[in-house]
């Protein structure tokens, strides 16, 4: 009995033929997701898929404030629109349900997204969209994933329809602690990790090795070369790969290390503009009626610098609004915290952020988590003098026991 | 608030020595070699601790002033 499902969250396990079974009973299915069981979001998602319908995803850390306010209804009236399954009592097995699946192309996936502005709005992916990233083939079969992201998160929803249509097993990695996810990591015999650098860096204290893991994929954020070489000492057999993606047009780009090449077919549909990358309108999935939409290129935020022109490879270095000023002088975090990473090795994890200041307009201030109970500011600020500009040393340093993950996996910003 | 704490933090970041004795009269830039970044980061951690920005009303020079700013 080949396992759909497994959650140490909430202790069950779920073969392909329950799972099947659960979908062909089901009478109907909500419009709006809103639920705190991974289990009943995946169920959810194919018969959003097999019913061709529009599925809106609501973390459901979301307050219900908060989501009265994106949807523009009560909670109420939210939850209680359904869709009816009309395939109930039609699928009699695995076969029949991957027999429908292939043919259904129409279902939407709705996802908020803070974008580059902060204020969340609606992105509907249409299905065929997303599934340009799936890769189906037989040399998949076996794969077992590690489920690091929330299911309705677009990295979420990506991971879950690869190992949906090569009908593997799922076995769920995030918001589990790590010695629960050393021992589901092996119990489980788990191939395929998928996972944001924060996941993979806060996992990293782990002091044992995964032989079984075969492959890392990184997404969300920014990766740094120091946790490609840690993760290589914990994933010994793993290759290790980067996927640059986001709520507005899912997974662009892949990427070995911190440089991406442009696929041929992307080259007239990517821009880049004083430093930061631009995508074509055709790539991103539908905004919302309300949200004009109007220009033909989009902007990312996020600043590349080109280091090969034909093919194009990119490397990204930073998001446009994260850029401190100090005094006149622009501050990239991210350089920041690649430094730290690469100079003390007991940092598990730093962020660094401008806070501002009545007498340069923002100083440079940085969290840290670290398992060395000796490293102190005084010894940072004087290692990063030997390296850094004055102006681009933290001048504010906190220490953390950890970092709580926001709902996304990514670290929770500190302000 | 410990300011002569603080500006020996300030100061031995840098690489200087701190002197053994604050007093009112001596200026920031001048005598203890504070830059902009210095006095940022000294509004900063004072402000952290008073919940006071000295440097909210204009230029701060000396050490009395300080101390009078956060005695308010």
């Amino acid at each position: 009995m080949k396992i759909f499902y497994r959650d140490a969250v909430e202790n069950i396990t779920i073969s392909w033929e329950e799972f099947v079974q659960d979908i062909n009973n089901s009478d109907d299915f909500p419009k709006y997701v809103y639920t705190d069981s991974f289990y009943n979001i995946f169920k959810f998602y194919v018969l959003n898929v097999l019913n061709e319908t529009e599925l809106v995803l609501l973390d459901k850390s979301f307050s219900s404030t908060e989501v009265e306010k994106l949807t523009e209804q009560s909670l109420h009236a939210i939850l209680s629109q359904k869709n009816k399954n009309l395939f109930k009592g039609k699928l009699e097995n695995t076969t029949r349900l991957f027999e429908v699946l292939q043919s259904k192309e129409n279902a939407f996936f709705a996802l908020y997204t803070s974008g580059t502005t902060g204020k969340p709005k609606a992105v509907k992916h249409p299905l065929a969209n997303l599934k340009r990233s799936v890769i189906v083939s037989k040399d998949k079969a076996n794969n077992i994933w590690g489920f690091a992201y929330h299911p309705t998160h677009i990295a979420g929803v990506q991971v879950f329809l690869q190992a949906l249509y090569n009908k593997n097993t799922i076995v769920r990695l995030f918001g589990v602690d790590i010695k629960l996810i050393e021992a589901e990591l092996n119990r489980f015999q788990v191939t395929h990790i998928s996972a944001t650098p924060t996941f993979y860096r806060l996992f990293s204290a782990t002091t044992h090795q995964f032989p079984n893991v075969k492959r890392i994929t990184s997404g969300g954020e920014q990766f740094d070369t120091k946790l490609s070489e840690r993760l290589k000492k914990i994933f010994p057999n793993a290759k290790i790969r980067n996927i640059y993606a986001s709520t507005e047009f899912g997974a662009l780009f892949v990427s070995d290390n911190d440089v991406f090449e442009v696929k041929t077919q992307y080259l007239n549909l990517v821009k880049i503009i004083d430093g930061e990358l631009f995508v074509h309108k055709s790539l991103l999935g539908y905004f919302n009626h309300n949200i004009q939409v109007n220009t033909e290129w989009y902007s990312t935020g996020d600043l590349v610098e080109v280091v090969n022109h034909n093919p194009l490879r990119l490397k990204f270095i930073g998001r446009k609004s994260e850029m401190i000023n100090v005094g006149g002088m622009k501050v990239n975090p991210s350089e920041i915290e690649e430094a730290i990473y690469n100079l003390f090795d007991e940092v598990d994890y730093v962020r660094v952020y401008g806070r501002k200041s009545s007498v340069v307009g923002s100083i440079v201030c940085c969290d840290l988590v670290t398992r060395d109970s000796t490293l102190s500011e005084y010894k940072i600020r004087k290692e990063l003098r030997e390296h850094l500009q004055s102006y681009k040393i933290p001048r504010l340093i906190r220490f953390f026991d950890q970092i709580e993950l926001a709902r996304t996996g990514k670290a929770k910003h500190y302000e | 608030m410990d300011l002569k704490e603080i500006i020996a933090q300030i100061m031995e970041s840098k690489g200087l020595t701190p002197p053994n004795i604050l007093t009112d009269d001596m200026d920031l830039r001048d005598d203890l070699g504070f830059d902009s970044l210095d006095l940022a980061e000294l509004t900063v951690k004072i402000e952290a601790e008073t919940n006071i920005d000295i440097f909210a009303d204009g230029l701060i020079r000396t050490i009395g002033e300080i101390k009078r700013k956060v005695q308010k």
